[in-house]
């Protein structure tokens, strides 16, 4: 019973916390998928949010506390933007393919589907750092009703890594609290909830750029090369699921506009989103920042006007997510930012061979490279790689953070690139292919 | 749909299967009977060395007040620090008290701890100084403090 608790109250209970994303103009035409992924992003953002806000005002969360408000936000915009002439023209979509293209590309979809469930039903992809503190953390801050600042301040605390924002604990703690208690094993499970939030905004946007049985079978290649990874990574339970959800939706909505027709999609989704994962990890607000930088730079170079003041409005949520949180430590006493591996300069240079070496072995994502190589060679073939700008900022900004973080190592960072590489480079590997995808296939119509 | 745009339908298709082999290989290779299990802890299918200590603890800390004191002691210093971290978890409202840190000895051993979880592979011993041994489990036992502990500073 708890187990069921834990897990419906754990991501269906963030639904109606951000409805009002659902029903904003720009979303009404969409899928329901679309709106459901929409709602399960601001939803956590918003939880998040007022997390941070009662804990630094001191007010122990229950869980009427913690989802009155936001139900009643949501359901105060819901209304005022479901009146007859709110929605705005969304985007066509290519018409819903139904041939055998279609049927084979879902059938590998949903093979790579049940592999991952199967995994991490009978804990084959279970992270073990969610034993070691993001279960932790979502525990202890259950039982507190509070982010803790006490447990996070402890120097015996260090391990849990207590300065990465606490999205993951939070919305975990909410179904802790209802439950009664964490249910351990369901945990996991969170990381399939994150991974087909995902999966309708790819169709989405795959169907707006692509002949629909083009747009399948990337969408297959993309749902059995992540859901490939995420069991090899072991990324069940982990903050890697949910970042992985909030670059793909920001970066899929931000991939599929058009440059040369303005106006033509709104950036309240991916706005959300890229606030998603700024509150989750520190990769999450590199990702981010990376993405938008690229959607700036394909906007300039395609004249469309505006283009870096749009990016700066752009920026400006996941900037504000992370301030957020940096005002929250200084609320209540916490060292303010990040902890850093060593001091910023102090570079290992030497350590740039077995950086690079390890960085391969590390990239095979369950299949030998092929989830990378594939694109690669899509992307080689494409007469103009212009549109995959924003995905590929992302990809190479994720690697030189990577890069430069791996530098500050003193002994041989092998190990440590072994640990974190595959399940932190995901969120390149999702836009990698739908770059892939986009331009690939764009360059032969 | 142009022709070439079905061929690299086509082509991304074959590649999705051709990624598919990868786990096809994995769940085949299980040991037949191994392949779907309900799991006991949520890490029986990546760590078997850690499922093993998460029991001893999870049974543990049923015998333990809500709000108690506790350390985690192990011979292997590893294994206490594995321990250490996942009952912070699993006794989520308790005061948790380290006797080591990674692998270094704690200066000084908590005063004021009132519960000690011996993991071990082996017999636990039979009582820790100042301490009795009040309940032997399955890798391990759990001491309680002879004397009334001192109150938490």
């Amino acid at each position: 019973m708890r187990a069921v608790l834990f897990f419906a109250g754990g991501h269906l209970l963030l639904l109606p916390l951000g409805a009002w994303l659902a029903f904003h103009p720009s979303l009404r035409r969409e899928s329901l998928g679309v709106r459901v992924s929409a709602a399960l992003a601001a939803g956590a953002v918003g939880l998040t949010a007022e997390a941070m806000a009662l804990t630094a005002l001191g007010i122990r969360w229950t869980p009427v506390l913690l989802c009155a408000p936001l139900v009643v936000l949501s359901t105060g915009l819901a209304w005022r933007w479901s009146g007859p002439g709110a929605a705005s023209d969304g985007p066509r979509a290519h018409p819903t393919p139904r041939g055998a293209a279609f049927a084979l590309a879902s059938a590998a979809s949903l093979l790579a589907l049940a592999h991952l469930g199967a995994s991490l039903v009978t804990e084959r992809a279970t992270s073990v750092d969610y034993v070691y503190f993001w279960g932790v953390k979502a525990a202890r801050f259950a039982a507190a009703r509070s982010i803790d600042p006490v447990l996070l301040g402890w120097e015996y605390f260090f391990h849990a890594v207590p300065s990465y924002p606490p999205l993951v604990p939070v919305v975990e703690a909410l179904p802790a609290m209802l439950a009664g208690g964490m249910a351990w094993k369901t945990g996991p499970l969170a990381a399939l909830v994150w991974f087909l939030g995902s999966l309708p905004v790819v169709w989405a946007t795959l169907r707006r750029r692509l002949p629909g049985d083009g747009a399948a079978a990337v969408a297959g290649f993309w749902t059995s090369a992540l859901a490939l990874s995420l069991v090899w990574s072991f990324s069940g339970g982990n903050g890697e699921a949910p970042i992985l959800f909030f670059l793909t939706v920001a970066g899929a909505a931000l991939l599929c506009e058009r440059p040369s027709a303005p106006g033509e999609a709104s950036r309240a989704l991916a706005a959300v989103a890229l606030a998603g994962a700024a509150l989750t990890k520190v990769e999450g607000l590199v990702g981010a920042l990376f993405l938008v930088a690229g959607v700036a730079l394909r906007d300039r170079l395609a004249g469309r006007p505006r283009a870096f003041t749009r990016g700066v409005a752009l920026a400006a949520a996941p900037v504000a997510g992370v301030l957020l949180w940096f005002g929250f430590q200084r609320a209540v006493g916490l060292p303010v930012g990040y902890a850093g591996h060593g001091f910023f300069f102090d570079l290992h240079f030497e350590n740039v061979g077995k950086i690079l070496t390890a960085a391969l072995e590390n990239l095979s994502a369950g299949t030998v490279g092929l989830s990378w190589i594939f694109p690669a060679a899509m992307l080689l073939l494409a007469r103009s790689r212009r549109d995959a700008l924003p995905a590929l900022a992302l990809v190479a900004g994720t690697f030189a953070f990577l890069f430069f973080d791996y530098l500050h190592d003193a002994g041989d960072p092998s190990l440590r690139i072994g640990w974190t590489l595959p399940r932190v480079s995901q969120p390149a590997l999702s836009l990698w292919i739908l770059a892939a995808g986009m331009v690939g296939f764009e360059q032969r119509r | 749909m142009t022709p070439a745009e079905g061929t690299r339908t086509r082509i991304w298709i074959a590649a999705s299967f051709a990624l598919l082999v990868f786990p096809l290989v994995r769940w085949t290779r299980a040991p037949a009977g191994g392949r779907l299990f309900l799991p006991r802890t949520p890490l029986d299918g990546v760590r078997t060395d850690l499922a093993r200590e998460w029991t001893f603890l999870d049974q543990a800390r049923r015998g333990l007040p809500e709000r108690c004191r506790f350390t985690v002691l192990s011979p292997d210093l590893s294994r206490e620090m594995d321990g250490f971290m996942m009952a912070i978890g699993l006794l989520p409202a308790a005061y948790p008290r380290p006797s080591s840190y990674y692998e270094a000895l704690a200066r000084r051993r908590p005063a004021d701890v009132e519960y000690v979880l011996y993991y071990s592979e082996g017999e636990p011993p039979a009582d820790l100084p100042g301490f009795r041994r009040v309940s032997v489990l399955p890798g391990g036992a759990i001491f309680r403090r002879a004397a009334a502990a001192p109150p938490a500073p």
